[in-house]
């Protein structure tokens, strides 16, 4: 074979191997712009309806939105790895983490434009978000340091809620706590596993 | 032979030469350049998308591991061992050179 033939077969190859690796990656990518999609759409129909609901209905759904993003980055993660595949750390982790912040600053404006802008309550929750999204990522990728900025920031966010609008992080804390006992229940199921 | 083919500019035997001969073959360059975007791979995932046999997979891939361009871990998920690789900076220096190698080819071929 000449040595022309020989580079055309083997780019050949690499090609069809690559394509049927991306396949695979794109099937899961249609429901984050399924929600985003639908989310505006709705919110925006219902704040022409009614202003108030349709502001509220905006907020609580960017920040659905922000922990579903999340939860389908988590989901998406470990799919890869049963496929055997194991994403790297900052495409991951900075990635979703940029979705939040952006979804949760979106939400931030909103509210005040709507005139009912809480800032500490609102940033309490974000850390709790940013900080579980860290803390998740790092148990998955097995990365400590990851891990600990992330309970760091989750007990600061949770230490604030002792100053400022308790009742209004009582419900973040449950969903932290909720998610907490899932990365241990999942840290416990991979140890257990080796 | 045609026209065509007559016009056809000769390879380059000196550019063929700083072909890198460890990523010359189709399992081993295609797991790098897999590699490249992707923490690490397992073992039973290549052979998956390579359609290869257990033996030379295996062969091949110890070649990039003997000359460092591949980094192994070996774990177990339940009772089965799995390994996992992962590209070097080696690995990744050597692939970005024999790509630009392999461009310039191409772009003589094509001119």
């Amino acid at each position: 074979m000449k040595p022309d033939e020989k580079i055309h077969e083997t780019l050949a190859f690499v090609q069809e191997a690559l394509q049927k690796k991306e396949n695979e990656d794109l099937r899961s990518w249609p429901w984050g712009a399924i929600y985003w999609g639908a989310f505006f759409l709705i919110s925006f129909a219902m704040i022409d309806w009614d202003r108030a609901l349709g502001l509220r209905v905006f907020n609580y759904g960017a920040l659905a939105g922000a922990f579903l993003s999340a939860g389908l980055a988590i989901a998406t993660d470990i799919q890869r790895r049963r496929r055997g595949e194991t994403t790297p750390h900052h495409e991951a982790i900075v990635g979703k983490i940029v979705l939040g912040i952006l979804a949760s600053f979106a939400a931030l404006i909103v509210m005040g434009m709507s005139g009912r802008f809480e800032f500490i309550p609102y940033f309490q929750i974000l850390m709790l978000l940013i900080g579980l999204e860290l803390y998740v990522f790092g148990i998955l990728h097995r990365f400590t340091p990851l891990s600990v900025c992330g309970l760091l920031l989750l007990v600061w966010a949770v230490a604030l809620a002792w100053v400022n609008a308790f009742q209004l992080t009582v419900g973040g804390c449950i969903i932290a706590a909720g998610m907490l006992a899932v990365a241990i229940a999942h840290r416990k199921a991979v140890t257990s596993s080796r | 032979m045609s026209r065509e083919d007559s016009e056809k500019q000769p390879i380059d035997e000196g550019v063929l030469a700083q072909l890198d001969p460890l990523l010359e073959h189709k399992y081993r360059l295609s797991a790098c350049v897999m590699l490249v975007d992707t923490e690490s791979i397992s073992f039973s995932r290549f052979k998956e998308l390579f359609n290869a046999t257990n033996g030379n997979l295996g062969a091949q891939l110890r070649k990039l591991e003997d000359a460092q361009y591949l980094k192994v871990r070996k774990e177990f998920v339940g009772r089965q061992p799995t390994t996992w690789y992962s590209l070097t900076e080696k690995g990744r220096n050597a692939l970005r050179r024999h790509l630009t190698v392999m461009q310039s080819l191409i772009d003589t071929a094509s001119d």
